[in-house]
């Protein structure tokens, strides 16, 4: 925030944050901390070392009529320290919800937000992203529908990863420009649910334009999911999407497969399956990670994954050992396009450890291996988190 | 939903009864789950019952009497037993009563918000929850009932 009028603007939002807790709107304060260190050292050593280092200001409120109907608002503005960049304050959510759970003579539930949130649509590799906008939806029991609109032009650049189009790219390395690019996109969903016995069916449709007077890159994407049950214990996801920009009409998919088995008496263990590859056309609105070490993008890309999660006395009292979970995660990495099949596989090993409510502790040790007979990489990470 | 909160209901009544708590409290039992608001006096009452501190005789007014032995409960000092109490000062009183273990916060300043982000973690507390929202004696009887489950689990 760099502008008189957007700091102005930064501290009457953070004035009003911090009156709030006046009215009897609950507030908190969290501070999460990312410590990394990668190996080998690249030729300038302290590149090597990441902090991160993120607090939290929130603050929420709602209320309820006689009819069970609810409004709320929940904001939320963040300091961000790194080692390269000193300070940067963001409004990172103000938004306004309500939810009616008798309209058309109670036949639906609806529900709904505008201002700031977190967006995501059904495939979670499009757009996921905070978004300036509002949502809508109604629930007619069985049959829910979902609209959704918003605008990314008044996101701080640096804490963006809207990337459509090389007009994007250019904007993110142009140090006069502070803010995310200008695009506006809708996305309308309907999922029924009892359609298929036990299984969720979603479709939808994606669109997003670009607002700026010159090199515009619009998009247009499907997308549908279905996910369910299999057997006890046993879910599947099959995720597909189609996506074109409306200039070169070129068309990119998307699609995976995911599976996850359940299994309690051995050591309250999770093992996971999946498969997603795309093509080159494929181009999501916000950038997606694929890996942790490595993370070749979403276009052109495919990878394999297999994981175990397990939390060995997830059935004692003790919340000290309770909340202890342990999770290895194997990602293989292909581009079928490309000469060289196989990019490279990394493992990963997490401890994930939350005692009370307001500690928790995740420590990460991973390797990537390219292909190619290249040398392996390596990451520890470190995050703390507290809350106030 | 309509069914799942009358069982709620039935189980935490049921899970009073366990505790021995069925006497003259029938009564008691209608006032708290007619309570769109819950009052200080019935909140102490179910709670200082439910931990055996009173006998179930006693009535709401002698609740807050004892209530201000207890650390959480001096806040109310200057409080009538008609007074309706929030979620958050509701939830500080189980916490405090029924020994459910604290964070790192709430040993250090005790009080209805890290109490509340306590048992929220422990899923003691449930659906949308802030420290200032009413809650109605049909809910207090539900958070009682996940309460002592997590007692029990301790033991």
């Amino acid at each position: 925030m760099k502008s008189p009028k957007n700091t102005t603007l930064l501290v009457l939002v953070l004035i009003l944050l911090f009156s709030l807790p006046l009215f009897g709107f609950d507030f908190g304060l969290s501070v999460d901390s990312t410590t990394s260190v990668s190996l080998p050292l690249p030729a300038e050593a302290e590149e090597a070392l990441g902090q991160r280092i993120k607090a939290s200001l929130w603050t929420d409120h709602f209320w309820t009529t006689n009819n069970d109907a609810a409004l709320g608002i929940a904001a939320q503005g963040i300091y961000v320290y790194t080692l390269d960049r000193p300070y940067l304050f963001d409004l990172e959510r103000l938004e306004f919800t309500y939810r009616i759970p008798e309209v058309f003579g109670g036949a639906a539930i609806a529900s709904g937000s505008a201002g700031r949130f977190f967006y995501s649509d059904p495939t979670g590799y499009i757009l996921n992203h905070r978004i300036d906008g509002a949502r809508f939806s109604l629930d007619f029991r069985g049959t829910e529908v979902r609209i959704g609109a918003g605008y990314t032009g008044l996101l701080l650049k640096e804490e963006s990863g809207i990337l459509y189009s090389d007009a994007d790219f250019a904007d993110q390395n142009d140090t006069s420009k502070t803010l995310s690019p200008k695009r506006v996109f809708e996305g309308i969903d309907v999922i029924f649910t009892q359609l298929l016995p036990r299984q969720r069916l979603t479709l939808g449709v994606f669109s997003q334009q670009d607002l700026r007077g010159s090199e515009q890159e619009h998009s247009l994407y499907g997308h549908l999911g279905l996910t369910g049950p299999l057997a006890r214990g046993l879910f599947y996801s099959l995720t597909g999407a189609l996506g074109t920009d409306l200039e070169s009409a070129n068309l990119g998919y998307l699609a995976q497969v995911t599976s996850s088995y359940f299994l309690p008496s051995f050591a309250n263990s999770r093992f996971a399956l999946g498969f997603l590859t795309t093509n080159e056309e494929f181009k999501p609105l916000s950038l997606a990670s694929l890996g942790n070490l490595h993370n070749p993008g979403l276009s052109s890309a495919s990878r394999l994954q297999v994981s175990w999660a397990l939390r060995p006395w997830g059935n004692y009292y003790n919340p000290l050992i309770r909340n202890l979970g342990f999770e290895i995660d194997w990602k293989s990495f292909f581009d079928f396009a490309a000469a060289e099949k196989t990019d490279g596989n990394e493992v990963t090993a997490t401890v994930n450890f939350r005692p009370t409510s307001d500690l928790g502790v995740s420590f990460l040790g991973g390797m990537y291996i390219p292909s190619g007979g290249v040398d392996p990489e390596f990451l520890l990470q470190l995050l703390v988190s507290l809350g106030f | 939903m309509r069914f799942f909160r009358q069982l709620g209901v039935f189980i935490a009544v049921f899970s009073l009864v366990l505790t021995g708590l069925f006497g003259q409290t029938n009564q008691m039992l209608d006032e708290i789950l007619a309570q769109d608001s819950l009052s200080l006096g019935h909140g102490a009452y179910i709670l200082l019952v439910t931990s055996q501190a009173i006998d179930e005789a006693s009535t709401p007014a002698q609740a807050v009497e004892e209530l201000l032995a207890y650390d959480s409960g001096s806040r109310f000092a200057n409080h009538q037993p008609t007074d309706t109490i929030d979620l958050g000062e509701f939830v500080y009183l189980t916490q405090d009563i029924l020994e459910i273990p604290r964070g790192l916060w709430s040993s250090v300043f005790p009080g209805p918000r890290y109490s509340l982000r306590d048992l929220e973690f422990l899923g003691i507390i449930q659906g949308q929850a802030a420290t200032h929202s009413i809650i109605t004696g049909e809910r207090a009887l539900r958070i009682i009932n996940r309460a002592l489950s997590e007692r029990e689990r301790r033991q």
